[in-house]
C-alpha cells in the first residue's frame, strides 16, 4: 500500500513549514521568553509601579511614567533589548535557515527534494516571520490590552503602537530579505554574515562619515537634522531605532513641523523597505535558482559582494581612522595628517579583508591593484571636498534667481531679546478641583512657535546678504585653525530660488570687515518688523513698562493702553529713522532704556513677544521727547555729586550684550563691577602710579612705535586702572557713553564708583570716542614725539 | 530511462564530466565504477538534480530534471556523504520525507524498520557510520522511488545487511520496475548486483555493457608447456596480461576460452584450461589500456 501524503507542491509547502517550525521550536521558544521579559514584563513592572511624579503637572496620566515611542509602549529598557532581538532574530534565523546552502552534505539532500527551490527559501521565509511575528504581536496584543486597561482606550495611541509594530515587523523582514540574498550568493556562514552586515549598515554608516566629511573639510557644509535622520532610513537596521526620537507631544506641536516631515518621511521609508524587501527576495529567489550547489562551502573570492564588501571597508575605516587622526591633530597640516592615515589604514583594511575573505595571503599581491583602486576612490571624495567641492564652497546664487533668504542673523534684537512667536488662539484648560484655572495655566498651555531666523525678501536686503556671503567665501576666514580672531557669528544661510530648490550654508568666523558688511541690516525695515515688538505688539498687550538708566536708577510706570501704544510708535519711529552709521558710530549720548512686558493676547496672532527693550539717546528723538513729556529724562538723571571717582581701564571686554546675533556690540543698564571699597581701589591706583613716576624710563614711549591705538593688540603694552575724580572729566565721560558699537572696536571701560560700600556700576565706551587728552592717561606709557 | 548526450560538468578550472554519453534502461541495476575523481558522484548529483549541467543534456523519464519538482519526486539519491536534519531521529526524518514524496510508504516504512536494526527514537546523530547508511537507505526504499541513486552504497554496511540490502533492491527491481544507479569502488559487490556496468574515467564513458556480455569478451587460461614455449607463439592471441609460474602460463587475452585453449594445446601445451574472469580484472585490465595506474583503486 503506498500512503500518498501531499502531493501538490503547496501540500509540500506547508509540510515542509511545519517540518521547519518543529525542528526550530528551540530558537522559537528562547526568543519568545526573551521577547517577553524584555518587553511586555517590562513595560507591566513600569505601570503597575505608583506615579514617581506629582499628577498635578501632567494633562495625560501617561505622562507619569517614563515611556518611550509614539505609542508609549517601550521603557528605556525594553527599547534597548526589543531593537537588538527585533535586528538579531531575522539575521541569526537568515542563517540558521540558509545554512544548508553552505554545507555540501545538505545540499545534497535539500537539493534532490522535490520541492522547488524558490519553494524552499520561501518556507524558511515564513517559518522565520512566523517565528519572529508570533512573539511580537502576544507582546503588542498584551501591551495595548494594558494601556486600556490602565489609561483607557486611546484609538491614536493604539494606532501608533500597533503602526510600530508593522514597521518593525516589515524591517525584520528587510534584515532577513538581506541575508538570504547575501546567503544565496556566497558559500559560508561565515561570509553571509559578514555580508549582511556590511550591506545592512554600509548606507547609514557611509553617509554617516560623509557628512562628517562635509562638516571637515567643506567650507560652509551644514548637517541638517533632516539629512542625518534621513541618513538613518537607508537601512532596515536603524530605520525602527530612529523613531524612538518621535514622541506624541512632538507631533502635536504645530511648532515642531520637523518630527511631523520626518515621521512622515519614515513612514514612506517603512513602506519602501516592504518593497525593497520582496524585491531583494524576489531577487534572490532567482538567484537561488540557478546558484550552482557546489557553491556550498566554498569561500566568496570573486564576484561583485566580494569586491562591494572591500570597498565599503575601505571606506569605513579609512575615513574614520583619518578623521580621528586629523582630530587628534593640531595645527596646519591636519589635512595631510588625514589623507595620509586614510591611505594607510584603506590599504591596512583592503589587505586584511582580502586575506579573510581569501582565507589566506595567496592572492593579496595579485589582487593590490584593485586595492590601490578602492584607496583612490576613498580619497577621492575627501580630495574634492578640501579643494573647493567642485566649487560648492564658492556658490553663490545670483540675485535674480534668489526669491527669499532665510538667515539666522537676526540682528542687535536677536541676542538677548527672547525670539518673537506665532501664536495660536487661547486654549480652554479644563477646571481643576472645580476652580478655574489661572492665566499662567493656560498661558503655559499656549501653542507657539519661534522665530529664531530672520526672513529677507527685499532686493537690497538679498543683495547686502549676497556680497557678504561672496566675501565670506572668498575669505575662508577661521578655515585654518591659527585664524580665531575675527567676528564670531551663527550665521546659516538659505537661499530659496525661484526653481523650488535652496542653498543652504553654515559659517561661524568672519574678518570683522566682512561681518561689518551686514551693518546695512540693523537698520533695515525689513529686520526690525520681524525683531523689534514695537513693530507687532500692541498697546493693549503691554502691562508693565520699566525705565532705567545706566547707574541703577529706574522707574516703574504702568500706561494706559493708549499711552503704551504711543510709546511704541515713538520707539517705531525712532528705529526706522536711525541709519546705519549712527549705530557703527553712534553720536548720540544713550539717556535711558525702556523695557517692556507683554501678555499672550487672547486672540491667535502673526508674531508677538512677551518683552522688549530700546535704547533711548540723544539721536532718537521721537522716544527723548517722551521720556521728556513723562518727566523720566529728568527722573533719571545721576546725581553727579555723588559720584566719588571713575577708574578706567582698557580691558578684554567689548560688548555686554552679544548673542553672537549681531555685528554691534551693545551698552547694557545695570552692571556691576568688583571691589566695593573706593578707598582701597583709589590708594592702590594712586601708589601704583607714585611708583611709575618714580621710575618712568621702562613707561616711556614714543608714537614712533606706533599707533597707540594698533598698540592695544600688542601684549607688550599694558594698560593702567586709572583714577579720574575731576567731576568735569566724570561727566565727560558719562556724555560719551553711546547704545552700541561696532563688533571688535576696542572699548574703554569706566567704573563708576557712587555709593560708598556699594558696587560700582560698570559702563563701556568705544576709546574711539575718548578725547585723546583723556585718553593718554589711560596708558601705562607715556606716549612722546 | 537516464540519457546523457555530451554531458559537460565543471568546478572551476577543473572539468568533471567532459562530453558524457550514457545511457541507462529502466529496471536496470546499473553499476557505475571508475577511478577516483572520475566523475561518478557528479553524474549522480546531475541525475538527482543537485547539480545543473554545464553543457550537453541529460533526461531522466525524457525530461531534463534539474528544477523538475514532478520528476524529482520519482528520484531518491542518497549521497555518500550522509546528510540528515540536525538533532532528529529516523521518525522525525521519515515524516519530513511523508510530507515532500508523494510516494512514501508508512507501510513500508515500518516494515524496513524490522528489517534495519535502528532504533527509530534514537537520534541519529548517535548513529554509526553504518547504522546511518541503513537509516538513509531505508528511507531512500521507504519513498518508493522509481529511479533510486546510490553513491557507496555499501560503504560501512556489515556483510549481513549488505545481503539484504541486495535482496530488497532486486525485490524492488522485481515487484516496481525501480532503476537503481549505483557507484561504488567495490566491484565485487557490483558484480554480484548490477545487471549494467559503466566504466567513467576522466570525465569519459569508456565503456558501458551487460554484466555477462562485457566478462565474455575477455578470458583467463592457464596452459601448461613443461618443455618451455616460444613467446613468438602467443603473438596472434592479443594477451592483455601474461604470467609464468615455471611451466605454467597464466594468460588474460581477448576472445573466447575455448579458441585459446584449442589454439594452445596446438602450441604444445600439455594442459590448457580457460578459468572465470572476475570484473575487477576486467575493469583493472581496460583501466591498464588507457594508462591508468591499476593501484589507485580500491578492492
Amino acid at each position: 500500500m503506498i500512503t500518498t501524503t501531499s502531493s501538490s507542491e503547496c501540500g509540500r509547502f506547508w509540510g515542509l513549514y511545519r517540518s521547519t517550525l518543529r525542528r526550530n521550536r528551540g530558537y522559537f521558544s528562547l526568543l519568545c521568553a526573551l521577547m517577553a521579559f524584555f518587553y511586555p514584563v517590562q513595560y507591566l513592572l513600569e505601570v503597575a509601579a505608583p506615579p514617581s511624579r506629582t499628577t498635578a503637572l501632567f494633562s495625560d496620566p501617561m505622562d507619569y511614567y517614563t515611556l518611550l515611542g509614539l505609542g508609549k509602549n517601550y521603557t528605556f529598557l525594553s527599547a534597548v533589548f526589543f531593537t537588538g532581538l527585533m535586528l538579531a532574530a531575522p539575521l541569526i534565523l537568515g542563517l540558521l535557515l540558509h545554512g544548508y546552502m553552505h554545507s555540501r552534505k545538505a545540499v545534497d539532500v535539500y537539493h534532490a527534494l522535490p520541492v522547488s527551490r524558490g519553494w524552499l527559501l520561501g518556507v524558511n521565509a515564513a517559518a522565520a516571520m512566523t517565528m519572529i511575528a508570533i512573539p511580537v504581536v502576544a507582546s503588542d496584543l498584551v501591551i495595548s490590552v494594558a494601556q486600556v486597561f490602565q489609561f483607557g482606550f486611546d484609538a491614536q495611541r493604539l494606532g501608533w503602537l500597533w503602526l510600530d509594530c508593522l514597521g518593525w515587523l516589515i524591517c525584520a523582514f528587510a534584515v532577513y530579505a538581506v541575508t538570504t540574498f547575501v546567503s544565496v550568493c556566497v558559500g559560508t556562514v561565515f561570509d553571509t554574515l559578514v555580508f549582511s552586515g556590511v550591506l545592512l549598515l554600509s548606507m547609514p554608516v557611509l553617509l554617516g562619515l560623509y557628512l562628517l566629511l562635509g562638516n571637515t573639510f567643506l567650507y560652509g557644509w551644514i548637517t541638517s537634522e533632516s539629512v542625518s535622520y534621513t541618513a538613518l532610513m537607508l537601512s532596515p537596521v536603524t530605520l525602527m531605532p530612529s523613531r524612538f526620537r518621535f514622541s506624541a507631544s512632538d507631533l502635536a506641536d504645530p511648532a515642531d513641523q520637523l518630527a511631523r516631515q520626518l515621521l512622515g518621511r519614515s513612514n514612506l521609508a517603512v513602506l519602501a523597505w516592504l518593497v525593497l524587501g520582496l524585491l531583494i527576495f524576489w531577487v534572490a529567489v532567482r538567484i537561488y535558482r540557478v546558484r550552482r550547489s557546489e557553491l556550498a562551502e566554498a569561500t566568496t573570492s570573486r564576484g561583485v559582494l566580494q569586491v562591494l564588501v572591500k570597498l565599503v571597508g575601505v571606506l569605513v575605516c579609512g575615513t574614520a581612522l583619518g578623521l580621528l587622526f586629523f582630530a587628534l591633530q593640531n595645527g596646519e597640516q591636519r589635512e595631510s595628517v588625514f589623507f595620509f592615515w586614510a591611505a594607510v589604514t584603506g590599504l591596512l583594511t583592503y589587505c586584511i579583508i582580502e586575506v579573510i575573505l581569501n582565507r589566506g595571503f595567496r592572492t593579496l599581491v595579485r589582487s593590490l591593484p584593485l586595492g590601490a583602486c578602492m584607496v583612490a576612490v576613498l580619497l577621492a571624495c575627501p580630495a574634492a571636498m578640501a579643494t573647493g567641492g567642485l566649487g560648492y564652497e564658492q556658490r553663490v546664487p545670483d540675485l535674480d534667481r534668489v526669491v527669499s533668504v532665510e538667515v539666522s542673523y537676526t540682528g542687535r534684537y536677536g541676542g538677548f531679546s527672547p525670539d518673537p512667536v506665532q501664536l495660536e488662539e487661547m486654549p480652554l484648560v479644563a477646571q481643576e478641583n472645580g476652580q478655574e484655572p489661572d492665566l499662567d495655566t493656560i498661558n503655559q498651555s499656549r501653542i507657539t512657535r519661534r522665530f529664531t531666523n530672520a526672513i529677507f525678501t527685499q532686493p537690497e536686503n538679498i543683495q547686502t546678504l549676497l556680497d557678504f556671503h561672496r566675501t565670506a567665501a572668498q575669505e575662508q576666514f577661521g578655515r585654518q585653525p591659527g585664524e580665531e580672531d575675527g567676528v564670531f557669528l551663527n550665521y546659516q544661510v538659505t537661499y530659496h530660488l525661484e526653481n523650488g530648490g535652496h542653498i543652504t550654508r553654515r559659517y561661524d568666523r568672519f574678518s570683522t570687515e566682512n561681518a561689518l558688511m551686514l551693518a546695512p541690516l540693523e537698520a533695515s525695515g525689513e529686520l526690525l518688523a520681524q525683531r523689534h515688538p514695537a513693530f507687532f505688539d500692541k498697546g493693549e498687550d503691554i502691562v508693565h513698562w520699566s525705565f532705567q538708566n545706566l547707574y541703577g536708577d529706574r522707574e516703574e510706570r504702568s500706561f494706559t493702553d493708549a499711552q503704551s501704544q504711543e510709546w511704541l510708535d515713538a520707539i517705531r519711529a525712532d528705529l526706522e529713522a536711525t541709519p546705519v552709521a549712527e549705530l557703527l558710530q553712534p553720536q548720540g549720548r544713550l539717556l535711558a532704556i525702556v523695557e517692556f512686558s507683554a501678555d499672550y493676547p487672547p486672540q491667535s496672532r502673526e508674531r508677538f513677544a512677551r518683552s522688549g527693550w530700546f535704547q533711548v539717546t540723544e539721536s532718537t528723538p521721537r522716544t527723548r521727547a517722551l521720556l521728556e513729556e513723562y518727566g523720566l529724562l529728568e527722573a533719571l538723571e545721576p546725581d553727579w555729586s555723588a559720584c566719588q571717582g571713575v577708574v578706567a581701564t582698557v580691558g578684554n571686554s567689548t560688548s555686554w550684550r552679544d548673542g553672537n546675533t549681531s555685528i554691534l556690540a551693545e551698552m547694557s543698564p545695570a552692571e556691576y563691577g568688583y571691589g566695593t571699597d573706593y578707598e582701597e581701589v583709589r590708594q592702590g591706583i594712586l601708589e601704583d602710579r607714585e611708583y611709575r613716576e618714580q621710575n618712568p624710563e621702562p613707561y616711556l614711549l614714543t608714537t614712533a612705535q606706533g599707533d597707540p591705538l594698533e598698540l592695544l593688540g600688542d601684549e607688550r603694552i599694558s594698560w593702567d586702572n586709572t583714577l579720574i575724580e575731576d567731576p568735569a572729566q566724570i561727566q565727560l565721560l558719562a556724555s560719551l557713553v553711546v547704545p552700541c558699537w561696532q563688533v571688535g572696536e576696542p572699548v574703554a571701560e569706566l567704573q563708576f564708583y557712587f555709593d560708598q560700600g556699594s558696587a560700582p556700576r560698570v559702563l563701556l565706551v568705544p576709546l574711539e570716542r575718548i578725547p585723546q587728552q583723556l585718553r593718554s592717561q589711560f596708558y601705562y606709557y607715556q606716549f612722546t614725539e | 530511462m537516464i540519457q546523457a548526450e555530451k554531458l559537460v560538468k565543471c568546478f572551476g578550472d577543473f572539468t568533471a564530466l567532459s562530453e558524457l554519453t550514457a545511457q541507462i534502461p529502466q529496471g536496470s541495476i546499473y553499476g557505475l565504477v571508475g577511478s577516483n575523481g572520475s566523475g561518478k558522484s557528479t553524474f549522480l548529483r546531475l541525475c538527482a538534480g543537485v547539480y545543473m549541467p554545464d553543457g550537453g543534456s541529460l533526461q531522466v523519464f525524457g525530461e531534463p530534471v534539474y528544477e523538475n519538482v514532478p520528476l524529482k519526486s520519482r528520484i531518491f539519491f542518497v549521497a555518500d556523504d550522509l546528510y540528515f536534519l540536525p538533532q532528529s531521529n529516523l521518525e522525525e526524518i521519515a515524516a519530513f520525507y511523508r510530507g515532500i514524496y508523494p510516494s512514501f510508504s508508512q507501510e513500508k516504512y515500518q516494515k524496513l524498520c524490522t528489517v534495519f536494526p535502528l532504533d527509530p527514537r534514537k537520534k541519529l546523530n548517535t548513529f554509526s557510520k553504518g547504522m546511518k547508511r541503513q537509516a538513509a537507505l531505508l528511507l531512500g526504499l521507504a519513498c518508493q522511488p522509481e529511479l533510486l541513486l546510490l553513491d557507496e552504497a555499501f560503504d560501512g554496511l556489515d556483510p549481513v545487511i549488505r545481503g539484504a540490502v541486495k535482496k530488497l533492491l532486486s525485490d524492488e527491481i522485481a515487484g516496481r520496475g525501480m532503476t537503481v544507479l549505483i557507484t561504488s569502488h567495490n566491484l565485487r559487490e557490483l558484480e554480484d548486483l548490477c545487471d549494467h556496468v559503466g566504466l567513467l574515467h576522466q570525465g569519459h564513458i569508456l565503456f558501458e555493457k551487460e554484466i555477462d556480455e562485457l566478462k565474455l569478451g575477455f578470458c583467463k587460461v592457464h596452459a601448461a608447456f613443461p618443455g618451455g614455449f616460444d613467446p613468438q607463439m602467443l603473438q596472434p592471441l592479443g594477451v592483455l596480461q601474461l604470467g609464468q609460474v615455471g611451466s605454467l602460463l597464466n594468460l588474460v587475452v581477448r576472445g573466447s576460452s575455448d579458441q585459446v585453449s584449442a589454439y594452445l594445446r596446438e602450441q604444445g601445451a600439455v594442459f590448457a584450461e580457460g578459468v572465470p574472469l572476475t570484473l575487477e580484472e576486467v575493469f583493472i585490465h581496460e583501466m591498464e589500456a588507457v594508462g591508468y595506474d591499476y593501484n589507485n583503486i580500491l578492492f
